[in-house]
């Protein structure tokens, strides 16, 4: 599992010796490694490997563990926990590496995580200076990008595409964002959310003093055109 | 410009606090560890305080906290602060000044009727504190005035910041455990946070008290005339454990102060040196590279540029991409290089870099750092190794101007609609977005030609300039005279301040940004502008108007900076913003790193300018500076170079400088009239300059005062 990034960082730098710290002494002489322990060594690997197969579990109990890990990770965002969010999402992934409602569930948790997450005393970001924010919500992004690639149905490319959409969009690349949820409507012709974002987009790439809502009719005018 | 009358106020100082700073000193320089000449003090450079409170940020390079010194006698982490006060008397507490040759120890005093203590505050880091952490030593040094009266000097220790003051990001907020005393360290949450004399007795209500109480400490002092008593107190800037406090104990003041001279010093060798007869910029320029180097931290095995030491302990492309350029232009290469190399970290999968949702000028300010970082001096291996993500961060530049067009944005060409929610203060098409993608643009092909890629290098040039004709197709359709914040006609002055410099969008001479130089100056104090309220003076905006102003009207350029200089502490760090009427900042503390990487960048170009294809030498340089300029070590797209600016007779003036393959253009003070060449190498162009063959090393000429002029 991941670290959580935020205590990665604290833990990792203080205390690093500084970089005109005394160097440690070189390499010691290289000594001759008995021959009992290499055959123990040998011996040890392969029962090690051996147990790896043994407890390897079997398709059901995988199953039953991707649903605990689901019903862990929907818990999390249920408390807006990102932390434990993006753990449980990597737990996700990592058990069904080309699922791609997996990716969605992480990338979403990641984006939470570097955008909404409080840290130290609950109202300051959970990370600290903004390269650490930017370097989550990239990872965001490419897995988004691979949710779309690993999509196999058209609602589950039109989710991802949304979400790519949905992540341009708040970091304010929003004719990048237009150009996805147009594809959304591609997939799912009947989208209201993306319809309605690309009403709003459009009406603001023309005049960017326009609101930031859009009527029904000017939804349903696109959704009608569409078809 | 003249000289500045240091003396004088050096005199006044003292006579107001009547503290004997040189014996301070004295004994500073007579203390065992101070032997080297690296490590010896210099004296307190006493310069006025122009904001409402004197604050100084003292560090080092790469530490994550740095210690607000100020207001008043107090130092603080922000996770706590020590605050000093004389029981019984009323004092009077000095600004902060650092040392003569900029060297970031602080010193100020506390008067009274019958004492004077001079404080020392000096940070360096430790070995024991890893690369992220520094230790505080603070050196008070009490003298007798008119008897031998007890001081008794009150030592408070609260927990959080100095008002104001800032809690820094990974404070630990609340003082989860009774805080105690354990003789000479005061522990909170069982970490030692401050080491107090020995002789302190604890006035508190008892050792152990709550969180939120202060804790008093007193000290009774007995100097005699002639015979100052010192305590020392060392603070870390996280709290230690109790094996990293028993180190500290062996340590004396002298050890650790002696430690921050001799690496701010070796840091200041390093750099540029630039001595003009104008000691105030001299010292400017100094102060300006000691706080974008105290703005730096560590991470990834990389420098990273911050925003300033205090609240703005983040990266931003808009100010970093400008302390890359100072670092520049100052000699630090490395470090400006290796901010470049972190800037790539806002790299997004499309190519464009972001660091603030909303600021699509992003991608073009972190190829104009990537363009200045290998240029200054000039890198091949540098220009290379940019390239891959140069040349994706153009590709997306393009792609936008493409996707503004094809979704009917009402200014074809242009990057469609931002809300940066700052700056601007307005969700529109940002003239200043567009400025900065030309200039990356521009950077790009810079670059490539760099890097030996010459067919890249002309395209992107091409693409710069078809780019830079859809700007001014746009300037001419909004029938403004001048430049505004948004193609939509709405803004706040912020991007489209910089079409003149840095990014060149606009020739010098063009009258659109004579126009935006007089809007915004008509209502300025003393050519530094006001970001939205009148009264709110801004640190940095006016820096690039001023530098436009600088080849062509220097005298203006020189203005601005008398102006900046005349608003900025007693340590020449400059807030962002501060009320003109109260000159109060806030929470906004100085000093601000763009302000100094602009400092730091218009004194060097009205030295030494190398933005055109010719090398500019004493473009803004007033009259007084040729009795005596000299610029040693200064990168520029030509190489490093020496150069120095004299009169060797009344009405002769001569510059020498070390050889460049490119023509050098000598400007003369607006004040003069260049009137022959002595130099068969050099040729008089107009009565305002001449031109150096390449390769040329000194050229004479003759020069009279123009009619009216002294």
């Amino acid at each position: 599992m991941t670290p959580h990034p935020h205590r990665k960082a604290r833990g990792g730098k203080r205390g690093a010796p500084a970089p005109d710290a005394p160097r440690a002494p070189g390499p010691a002489p290289r000594r001759r490694v008995p021959a009992w322990v290499v055959v123990a060594a040998a011996a040890l690997s392969l029962a090690v490997l051996g147990a790896i197969r043994w407890l390897r579990p079997r398709a059901g109990a995988a199953r039953a563990d991707v649903a605990a890990i689901s019903a862990r990770f929907e818990d999390a965002v249920k408390r807006s926990d990102w932390v434990a969010s993006v753990e449980w999402g990597e737990r996700l992934v990592r058990s069904a590496p080309a699922q791609s409602r997996f990716l969605r569930s992480l990338a979403g948790a990641r984006h939470n995580f570097a955008m909404m997450e409080r840290g130290p005393g609950r109202s300051r970001p959970a990370l600290r200076t903004s390269l650490e924010r930017w370097d989550s919500e990239i990872r965001a992004l490419r897995e988004a990008e691979q949710a779309l690639a690993c999509a196999t149905t058209p609602e589950e490319r039109a989710a991802a595409r949304f979400q790519q959409a949905t992540f341009l969009d708040n970091a304010g690349f929003h004719a990048e964002a237009l150009e996805q949820y147009e594809r959304v409507l591609e997939d799912a012709p009947d989208d209201v959310t993306a319809a309605a974002r690309v009403v709003g987009i459009r009406a603001r790439m023309r005049d960017p003093a326009f609101g930031d809502s859009v009527s029904a009719a000017e939804v349903q005018a696109l959704l009608a055109a569409r078809h | 410009m003249a000289t500045r009358g240091f003396a004088l106020r050096i005199r006044a100082a003292r006579s107001l606090f009547a503290a004997p700073p040189a014996a301070a000193c004295l004994l500073g320089l007579l203390a065992p560890g101070c032997a080297s000449r690296e490590a010896a003090p210099a004296p307190p450079l006493v310069l006025p305080e122009h904001y409402a409170r004197s604050i100084a940020a003292v560090g080092v390079p790469g530490a994550r906290r740095a210690f607000q010194v100020g207001p008043g006698s107090r130092a603080s982490t922000g996770e706590l602060t020590v605050a000093w006060s004389v029981e019984g008397d009323s004092t009077r507490v000095s600004p902060v000044f650092f040392e003569a040759d900029a060297v970031p120890v602080a010193h100020w005093w506390m008067a009274g009727a019958c004492e004077s203590l001079h404080f020392e505050a000096a940070a360096a880091p430790r070995p024991e504190l890893g690369d992220t952490s520094a230790l505080l030593s603070v050196r008070v040094t009490a003298f007798a005035r008119g008897g031998s009266r007890p001081i008794a000097l009150v030592t408070r220790v609260l927990d959080g910041p100095a008002s104001p003051g800032f809690v820094p990001w990974d404070a630990v907020g609340v003082v989860h455990e009774p805080r105690e005393w354990r003789q000479p360290w005061l522990l909170w949450n069982g970490r030692h946070v401050v080491r107090l004399p020995p002789q302190a007795a604890w006035t508190g209500e008892r050792a152990g008290a709550r969180a939120g109480t202060a804790m008093d400490f007193r000290h009774v002092l007995r100097p005699e005339p002639g015979r100052p008593t010192t305590l020392v107190f060392e603070i870390p800037a996280y709290g230690v454990s109790p094996s990293t406090a028993r180190r500290f104990e062996s340590l004396d003041h002298e050890r650790i102060a002696g430690d921050a001279r001799r690496l701010w010093r070796r840091w200041l060798a390093r750099a540029a040196s630039l001595h003009t007869p104008d000691t105030l910029v001299n010292a400017a320029f100094r102060a300006g590279l000691v706080t974008l180097l105290v703005c730096q931290e560590r991470s990834h095995g990389e420098w990273v540029p911050i925003g300033n030491p205090f609240q703005y302990r983040d990266v931003w492309l808009r100010d970093a991409a400008r302390a890359v350029r100072a670092l520049c232009v100052a000699g630090l290469a490395g470090v400006a290089r290796s901010d470049a190399v972190t800037l790539l970290r806002f790299q997004l999968p499309s190519g464009a870099l972001m660091s603030q949702r909303g600021q699509l000028d992003g991608t073009g300010q972190a190829l104009w750092a990537m363009a200045q970082a290998a240029s200054i001096p000039p890198s091949r291996a540098w220009a290379r190794r940019f390239m891959p993500a140069a040349t994706r961060a153009s590709e997306w530049i393009v792609r936008e101007r493409g996707l503004g067009r094809r979704h009917g944005a009402p200014w074809p060409g242009l990057l469609p609609y931002a809300d940066p929610r700052d700056n601007e203060l307005v969700r529109a098409q940002l003239v200043g977005n567009d400025a900065w993608s030309c200039a990356g643009l521009s950077a790009l092909a810079a670059l490539a030609r760099l890097a030996g890629d010459p067919s890249r290098a002309a395209g992107a040039e091409a693409e710069a300039a078809r780019y830079r004709a859809d700007v001014a197709a746009a300037l001419a359709r909004t029938g403004s005279s001048d430049i505004p914040a948004s193609w939509q006609g709405h803004g706040r002055d912020w991007g489209n301040i910089t079409l003149g410099y840095p990014t060149f969008v606009l020739g010098a001479a063009d009258p659109r940004l004579q126009g935006l130089a007089r809007r915004v100056w008509s209502g300025s104090h003393a050519r530094l502008l006001c970001w939205g309220d009148p009264d709110s003076v801004h640190g940095y905006i006016g820096g690039d108007v001023a530098q436009w102003a600088a080849r062509g009207a220097p005298a203006l350029a020189r203005e601005y900076l008398d102006s900046l200089l005349a608003a900025s502490t007693s340590t020449l760090g400059q807030a962002e913003l501060s009320s003109r009427k109260s000159r109060d900042f806030g929470d906004n503390l100085p000093p601000h790193a763009t302000a100094a990487a602009q400092v730091v960048d218009l004194v060097r170009n009205l030295i030494v300018d190398d933005a055109r294809d010719t090398l500019e030498i004493a473009t803004g340089a007033d009259a007084s500076w040729w009795r005596g300029t000299r610029l040693s070590r200064a990168p520029t797209r030509w190489g490093v170079i020496d150069v120095s600016l004299d009169e060797p007779s009344p009405g002769v003036a001569r510059v020498r400088m070390t050889p460049v393959a490119v023509p050098a253009r000598v400007w003369m003070p607006d004040r003069w009239i260049l009137l022959t060449s002595l130099a068969a190498n050099a040729r008089v162009v107009t009565g305002r300059y001449a031109v150096l063959a390449p390769h040329a090393r000194e050229a004479s000429f003759r020069v009279a005062p123009r009619a009216g002029e002294p």
